[in-house]
């Protein structure tokens, strides 16, 4: 338990994000029904994530809602291994706090880029942190998928709305369309040569909110 | 894939909230909760959470409807519009966030792309929410709540 709660445990959502195209059957957790068409299986994935974290934030809680969920993350360890962002080869010459690479521009430095996976994972992965804001991502290469996607976990949910406005949080994030003139849902409508579907799907927890969107690429 | 993320990029780094947009996204929202009325999950969740200790924040309605974010507002004569600024202004930080980009491309150029679309998000190093106290003390515990179900 203690090592998918630890501070990087939002990238233990990214090895769960990173899996979801090839494993069908797994993770589907009884609060959300699969009748999303696509990303279904990316939210359930998330939600177990996200359980896995609230349970962290409130550890006291004994209640029942919360207890039944706890299974969800010791599954996903046993699928998993460690969490992704711990997966560094032990004999790895980068640690987290590497230097930026010679080769690189100071605006990234590369956390990992040795990361331990199963043998059938034929994806690439890098772990960088931007040197402007210190923002972590975690690059997925997939050579064979059709689909693009990116998610975000904003660390902040419900349990922070103000008083006077109670579902703040979620109602922001339903807003991530919003961010611009040209925002990810008119995206959909904008004539372009990739004919690029999105989905929006938005996951809370007791503290934390969670953007994924899932972008399909034309195939070659 | 880059035009998608630069979009999607947008919304952390400067968000509009377009008053129409908002309007609709509200109703979104509204929606969604009433979906969840028909869920028992749903409704023993938030059971759960009304019934935990009044003064730790999980004792909250965290999906929000028309009513908790516009209705009860505006009677009081308040605006979501800059709740949500304010929302956004207070909480997000670049160094609270992770980000996950999947893609074709290769390694390097999903770094570039990351680069160029993400550095601009605002870091106000700001610590992780923190919630002092309990949601369930003494006065929650060993209690037997009865509830008519009409």
């Amino acid at each position: 338990m203690r090592t998918l709660l630890s501070p990087s445990a939002s990238f233990s959502s990214a090895a769960l994000f990173s899996q979801t195209c090839k494993q069908t059957r797994h993770f589907s957790h009884p609060l959300f029904n699969p009748s999303y068409s696509t990303g279904s299986r990316l939210l359930s994935v998330f939600q177990t994530t996200v359980v896995a974290r609230a349970h962290f934030s409130s550890s006291v809680l004994s209640s029942s809602s919360l207890h039944h969920s706890l299974s969800a993350p010791i599954y996903t360890k046993a699928r998993l291994g460690r969490p992704l962002a711990t997966m560094t080869s032990p004999d790895a010459s980068t640690s987290p706090t590497t230097v930026p690479m010679d080769s690189r521009s100071p605006r990234v430095h590369v956390l990992s880029s040795k990361v331990e996976k199963p043998e059938l994972d034929d994806r690439s992965y890098r772990l960088i942190r931007l040197g402007d804001n210190k923002l972590e991502a975690l690059l997925v290469h997939d050579p064979k998928t059709d689909k693009s996607s990116a998610a975000m976990d904003v660390h902040v949910g419900h349990l922070s709305d103000p008083k006077e406005f109670p579902g703040l949080a979620h109602a922001l994030e339903h807003c991530l369309f919003l961010g611009n003139h040209f925002g990810l849902q008119s995206f959909a409508n904008v004539p372009q040569a990739q004919r690029n579907i999105l989905r929006r799907m938005t996951i809370k927890s007791s503290f934390q909110s969670i953007v994924v969107a899932p972008m399909r690429s034309q195939v070659d | 894939m880059e035009p998608a993320l630069d979009r999607f990029s947008q919304f952390f780094i400067a968000p509009l909230f377009l008053a129409d947009c908002t309007d609709r996204e509200l109703n979104a929202v509204d929606s969604e909760h009433k979906k969840n009325l028909q869920s028992d999950t749903w409704r023993l969740f938030q059971l759960d959470k009304s019934l935990s200790n009044p003064a730790y924040p999980y004792n909250t309605f965290g999906t929000g409807n028309l009513v908790s974010l516009k209705e009860e507002p505006t009677a009081k004569g308040l605006d979501v519009r800059p709740a949500f600024m304010n929302f956004h202004e207070t909480y997000y930080s670049a160094n609270l966030m992770k980000l996950v980009v999947l893609g074709r491309e290769s390694l390097d150029q999903l770094e570039q792309w990351v680069v160029d679309k993400f550095s601009a998000v605002k870091n106000k190093n700001l610590k992780a929410p923190n919630f002092e106290g309990k949601p369930i003390t003494e006065k929650e515990l060993q209690v037997i709540d009865y509830f008519h179900i009409h």
